[in-house]
């Protein structure tokens, strides 16, 4: 980005912005590492530490902070809340779900206005929820999502998903079921859970450079073969023995390894679960109840 | 498969439940009532909360209390408590502040149209006569109404204006069911008979 921006100081105009050096995968684009453990440290069926807490923002209806690995959203509830006035009746509630990237979550700056990708986000994580919420029970009323990206280090729809679900438990809005989400990648055939920023960006890159060598109908021998990709799933386990609420695909994955990975993401997903029916516990048996319980 | 590996519950703990919890099943032995839902014949919790029972009319009723009490939306039939925003001839329009007794936290909107007003002589009400702009008003919710507002109606005896000011901003106290007075003047309202909380 070579703009000047006004309100900071960026720098010689001849200086190189850092991020063009950083790249660890620049070169030799290999997800394992000889001892078999990935660029981070990990197995490449173990996920990130994770990190789940609700109730943080005092003046939201309900809110929640997810971190996963170094992914760091916030989540914050406000409703139900009257419709914005408009000429239509609707017998069933409306979610609102706004997604924000914080410029400083990415290496390189992002706008603080909401691009098309991360509009695309938000519409992700609001079909999650529409799955999850009982909208029957708010008619003509309005939840508001908004959730913050504090770091984008991979996985980002995942924690999105799971930070609403957590921030509208907190809120007391009705849902069916509590909505997890998880993201696993696939790249050289290879499954991978919890792909981290440089992970997702090397499929990404593999993807485009695919793309291109097969629209030039020229193929080279270094090309990856089999699957390359990522999905995140978003899964209520409980409701109906288990529904999927949303799954965003990218890449291309043979038929016999897509399922594989779609396993492991669902088997994440439990995972994820059982981290944060735990939070939710634990912040009722910390609250004071509302003492009148005769009907 | 399931989810597992979870640290042993306090025993304090062990009535907390989360959306998606089966309850019980469902049917003669158990209904459903707050903060649940049904399902494929069994009744699940769909609140964050403390899972409890009560009888009612010789029934067992399973429910959850949230974190937060009971509903907060306006429902048909429930009583509510409202700001009177403005008059105009055939209704007015309110501003439902809080449901039962739960305090919301944005405000709803409403109308009571003149019909709605009274019992008696309902086509002979004159609403600036009830009524006054910034009154606080007990109403019951009749209807979803349209997109802008729900449909109260103040008809019956114990509905009405609660609080209300003077034009020159006294507070006043009722002194029958069409009028109340402060010391420097009287002013006409459609009265609420309020019964005192603890008979």
């Amino acid at each position: 980005m070579n703009y000047r921006d006004s309100r900071r100081n960026c720098g010689p105009e001849t200086a190189t912005p850092i991020y063009v050096l950083k790249s660890p995968f620049n070169e030799k684009e290999e997800f394992l590492l000889n001892d078999g453990k990935r660029s981070d440290d990990r197995a490449p069926l173990e996920v990130r530490k994770m990190y789940f807490g609700v109730s943080n923002i005092s003046q939201a209806k309900g809110s929640s902070y997810v971190e996963l690995g170094s992914t760091k959203v916030v989540c914050g509830v406000y409703g139900p809340k009257e419709m914005a006035p408009s000429s239509i009746f609707k017998s069933t509630g409306q979610v609102l779900c706004e997604v924000k990237v914080a410029p400083f979550s990415s290496y390189v700056r992002r706008s603080p206005v909401p691009d098309r990708q991360v509009k695309e986000l938000s519409m992700q994580v609001k079909d999650a929820l529409e799955a999850a919420i009982i909208l029957e029970e708010y008619p003509k009323a309005q939840i508001d999502v908004f959730l913050t990206v504090v770091e984008d280090s991979g996985g980002v729809l995942a924690a999105c998903v799971t930070a609403a679900s957590l921030a509208l438990c907190d809120a007391d809005i009705r849902m069916y079921d509590i909505v997890v989400a998880a993201s696993v990648a696939w790249y050289n055939d290879r499954i991978y859970l919890d792909p981290s920023i440089e992970e997702e960006e090397c499929i990404a890159r593999a993807g485009e450079r695919l793309a291109t060598s097969k629209s030039s109908a020229s193929s080279t021998e270094d090309e990856l073969e089999g699957s390359n990709g990522s999905v995140t799933v978003a899964l209520m386990p409980l409701y109906a023995n288990g529904q999927v609420a949303t799954m965003v695909m990218s890449g291309s994955v043979t038929a016999a390894k897509l399922q594989d990975g779609l396993d492991a993401a669902l088997e994440t997903c439990r995972k994820v679960y059982a981290i944060a029916k735990q939070v939710l516990i634990q912040r009722v048996s910390e609250a004071k109840l509302p003492e009148k319980l005769e009907d | 498969m399931s989810a597992n590996a979870s640290p042993p519950i306090p025993s304090s703990n062990k009535n907390i439940c989360v959306p998606g919890d089966r309850l019980c099943l469902a049917g003669n032995q158990c209904h459903a009532a707050e903060g649940t839902y049904i399902f494929n014949g069994y009744i699940y919790a769909s609140r964050v909360g403390r899972v409890s029972t009560f009888q009612k009319n010789e029934q067992t009723f399973v429910k959850v209390t949230g974190l937060s009490g009971h509903s907060v939306i306006p429902e048909v039939g429930s009583l509510v408590t409202a700001r009177v925003l403005t008059i105009h001839s055939q209704m007015i329009k309110v501003a439902i502040l809080a449901v039962d007794d739960v305090t919301l936290h944005t405000a709803f909107r409403g109308m009571v149209r003149k019909v709605n007003v009274r019992e008696h002589l309902v086509d002979k009400v004159e609403m600036y006569e009830c009524f006054r702009p910034d009154d606080i008003i007990l109403a019951r919710i009749l209807s979803l109404g349209d997109a802008r507002s729900y449909e109260m109606s103040t008809s019956l005896p114990e509905l009405g204006v609660v609080t209300a000011r003077c034009e020159e901003g006294h507070l006043m106290v009722p002194v029958s069911w069409t009028s109340m007075k402060c010391h420097c003047r009287t002013e006409n309202r459609k009265v609420a008979k309020v019964v005192p909380p603890n008979t």
